[in-house]
């Protein structure tokens, strides 16, 4: 071997290094269980499982430093000391069989969770009853839709992620004659009209409704029943020059629109959409309860599901516990509202779903082999003491 | 060799791991069919702009403009003067039930109430193509007010999953009674807009939940100052008083009850009122300012003991078993008032509840403590104003 190399393959073969590993995953999910006091279990999950490092705000710099192992460095290592312990240490054999699969079904548990942090998506589709769509929409993230709606069938979108604007740069796109600059940026907002507070600030937005409207920022929440509300003052620059500044905000339930080179233009700050080939109407949402109580029973939604080519069009009743898959998409009953006429269900992106079962049976399997090996060895030697015995 | 390999397969997962952490935050572009033309959700709440009821007039029927409550409203003349008028309404809910709603019509005609076994009796079931609907029939056995005419009042109540719809012919008794057949005629006519499956009604966006999802996705209210949805087209929003009132969760008032009368004193100021307020006023002093609310509910809203334990829970006090102890029955002009009197931690409230036929007023001062107690003399006078005209 490399002489080089030695100390590296030394390093991560080593069985020290699991135990520490797996004593430091333990100190993280204490932390992050006391932790989620404050963040909630959404901010929880970002900040200590899926990042490398648990990075903590130095206070009165905008300097954030690493203080802990995060969860993919934890987990990352775990998987080439797992790995590298086979290459180096173990030897393939009939007899080590289920050991094997056992360790293979735990890398596989490694990798599912690293893909789901990855791929999946979540989203949330909110259809009245008789209501269609073909998107549904984050939960936490925010994107500022450019819309051109000249055309009359079609509108041509641009949408620029929340943190993209939070970067406070000027950003560019091949789709529009302008740049959109963020003059300022606000996570989470309240909005008051500017007649109700005459000693404020002029607003820096000059179009739209922004003149009429003061932003006030707050405190960004956390809390698992409480929503933020961003706010967001761009300003848009043609080859002419500046065309306006305009306030944007999810509390806007209507977006803004005006002209500029003979083209229709809309702007509104929304949550993420994820649009999807086919689509999914609300044919009725019902809601049972048990007879004279309040106490829900079930709920449920028939919809009807309809591909972009034509070929899939057929109802489905989602309900508790019984999702629709459709599409690499999981939709569950997730809420309702609206005296129930509204339906509000979960959509799960998560193309590596099924990697825990098939980790977890991998696992299974091998102990099982395993120890039917060690169990036909046992009878194999106690048979052959008792015919020894004269 | 062989090792040489396993090491470079090693680092290449490593350099994967680390890579893998980097997120994602691009600018996307795409083309999209139309949406359907935004609806606010504003005017779906009040109705009036997108009514998703529809009828055909009666001849002699004139259609008046409709207001916050109303869906539809007409007037109907007769000979020398006398008038009827046609109101369409529709609340969440059943409003009570069947037996609340018909008590409060035979309130509207000066007829004392019914129980549940006269209900069936004085129900008349009607089909038309939007539904069934009870139709009632009630003519007053005096004239009122005293010394006009006798008032008859033809009421038809049409349930929805989500909502009653309530049609109300009411005046001159001779005049309404000559317009049965037009009355009948108009429910025959009713119709609900294809496509709009139910017509939009006062509701507040309401959740229940029943998983863990985040709930951000369930559609929480934000934690801003705006409520979801509520901005008129082209307007912009926002200020706590452009949200629609909470209808759902309170008993739904009277649209056009026997109103009680009285005589506010002079130094209090009268406000402004809501859709759900019959009268409202400001009692102002040095320790601040305190409110004044007159309101009137459909039924006994749950009974003189759950009326006084709800002004209890406001002021944070846990509730009592009985009312003895807690308010005390005064007689003014023949009404019966059960004034209630309590004060925790700096706020006091200073209640009466007038229970009426077929409906419950509630008189109820609201505000810092001293000014309160300070205002008690001043509203106990005024209370003695109240009286039924």
């Amino acid at each position: 071997m490399n002489p080089l190399a030695k100390p590296f393959v030394q390093f991560f073969t080593s069985l020290r290094v699991t135990v520490i590993l797996l004593a430091l995953s333990l100190v993280l999910v204490f932390l992050a269980t006391l932790d989620q006091v404050n963040l909630g279990v959404w901010a929880v999950q970002q900040k200590y499982f899926r990042s490398l490092f648990v990075m903590v705000h130095v206070p009165g710099t905008p300097v954030s430093v690493p203080v802990f192992p995060g969860g993919y460095l934890i987990g990352g290592l775990l998987l080439v000391n797992l790995a590298a312990a086979h290459a180096y240490r173990f030897r393939l054999g009939w007899r080590k069989a289920g050991i094997w699969l056992a360790h293979l079904g735990l890398i596989l548990l490694l990798l599912g969770e690293l893909f789901t942090g990855l791929l999946q998506r979540d989203g949330v589709m909110r259809l009245d009853q008789g209501a269609t769509k073909n998107y549904s929409e984050s939960a936490l993230k925010t994107e500022l839709a450019i819309l051109d709606t000249t055309d009359p069938k079609f509108d041509s979108v641009v949408a620029i992620p929340e943190s993209a604007l939070q970067a406070m740069g000027t950003l560019q796109h091949p789709a529009l004659p302008f740049t959109v600059r963020t003059v300022l940026y606000f996570p989470n907002s309240v909005l008051q009209m500017r007649s109700r507070i005459p000693n404020a600030a002029p607003s820096p937005a000059d179009q739209g409704f922004g003149p009429e409207l003061v932003a006030l920022p707050e405190k960004i929440t956390y809390k698992p029943d409480e929503q933020n509300t961003p706010t967001v003052f761009v300003e848009l620059t043609g080859a002419e020059g500046r065309i306006g500044t305009w306030l944007v905000s999810t509390l806007l339930v209507e977006p803004q629109t005006f002209s500029y080179q003979g083209r229709s233009w809309s702007l509104a700050l929304r949550p993420t959409r994820y649009y999807q080939p086919f689509s999914i109407s609300l044919i009725k949402f019902s809601h049972d309860r048990y007879a004279g109580t309040d106490i829900p029973k079930n709920f449920s939604s028939r919809v009807r599901l309809r591909s972009e080519d034509g070929r899939v069009d057929r109802e489905v009743l989602i309900y508790m516990n019984n999702p629709l898959r459709y599409g690499g998409l999981t939709f569950y009953q997730a809420g309702f509202e609206n005296n129930d006429r509204t339906s509000i269900l979960q959509v799960v992106r998560n193309p590596s779903w099924a990697m825990p079962y098939a980790s977890c049976a991998l696992i299974a399997l091998g102990l099982v082999i395993q120890f039917g090996i060690h169990l036909a060895g046992f009878f194999r030697k106690r048979a052959a003491a008792a015919a020894a015995i004269p | 060799m062989a090792s040489h390999c396993r090491l470079r397969l090693i680092l290449l997962l490593t350099a994967g791991l680390l890579l893998a952490g980097c997120g994602d935050s691009r600018i996307s572009a795409y083309r999209v069919p139309k949406e359907a033309p935004f609806t606010p959700p504003s005017a779906a709440r009040s109705g009036a702009s997108a009514p998703a009821i529809r009828w055909q007039t009666p001849p002699g029927w004139q259609e008046q403009a409709g207001d916050g409550v109303r869906q539809a409203s007409f007037v109907v003349a007769g000979a020398d003067g006398a008038q009827a008028d046609m109101s369409v309404i529709t609340f969440p809910g059943d409003v009570g039930g069947d037996l609340a709603n018909v008590n409060r019509w035979r309130g509207q005609v000066q007829l004392p109430p019914i129980g549940e076994p006269e209900l069936p009796k004085s129900l008349e079931r009607v089909a038309g193509p939007a539904g069934e609907f009870l139709v009632v029939d009630l003519l007053s056995d005096g004239p009122v007010p005293e010394g006009g005419r006798r008032v008859r009042l033809f009421g038809a109540i049409l349930k929805q999953p989500a909502q009653t719809w309530f049609f109300k012919l009411m005046g001159e008794a001779d005049l309404v009674a000559s317009q049965r057949n037009a009355f009948l005629g108009f429910l025959q006519s009713v119709r609900f807009t294809p496509g709009a499956g139910e017509p939009p009604v006062a509701t507040p966006e309401r959740i229940a939940n029943t998983n863990d999802l985040p709930a951000s996705a369930r559609g929480v209210p934000a934690a801003g100052s705006l409520a979801q949805g509520g901005l008129p087209p082209g307007h912009p929003p926002i200020d706590g008083a452009s949200v629609a009132p909470d209808m759902a969760a309170q008993p739904v008032a009277t649209a056009a009850g026997q109103a009680l009368v009285w005589t506010a004193p002079s130094d209090w100021t009268p406000k402004a009122g809501s859709a759900m307020r019959k009268g409202s006023y400001a009692v102002s002093g040095p320790e601040g300012a305190a409110d004044l609310s007159i309101t009137a509910f459909p039924g006994d809203v749950g009974g003189d003991l759950a009326n006084v334990n709800r002004w209890r829970g406001q002021l944070q006090l846990p509730p009592v078993a009985a009312l003895e102890g807690s308010a005390e029955t005064l007689e003014v002009n023949g009404l019966r008032l059960l004034v209630f009197d309590a004060g925790n931690g700096g706020s006091r409230i200073l209640g009466a509840i007038v229970p009426r036929p077929g409906e419950t007023w509630f008189f109820k001062l609201t505000g810092p403590d001293a000014l309160v107690a300070r205002a008690k003399p001043a509203f106990l006078e005024f209370l003695h104003t109240v009286r039924a005209p």
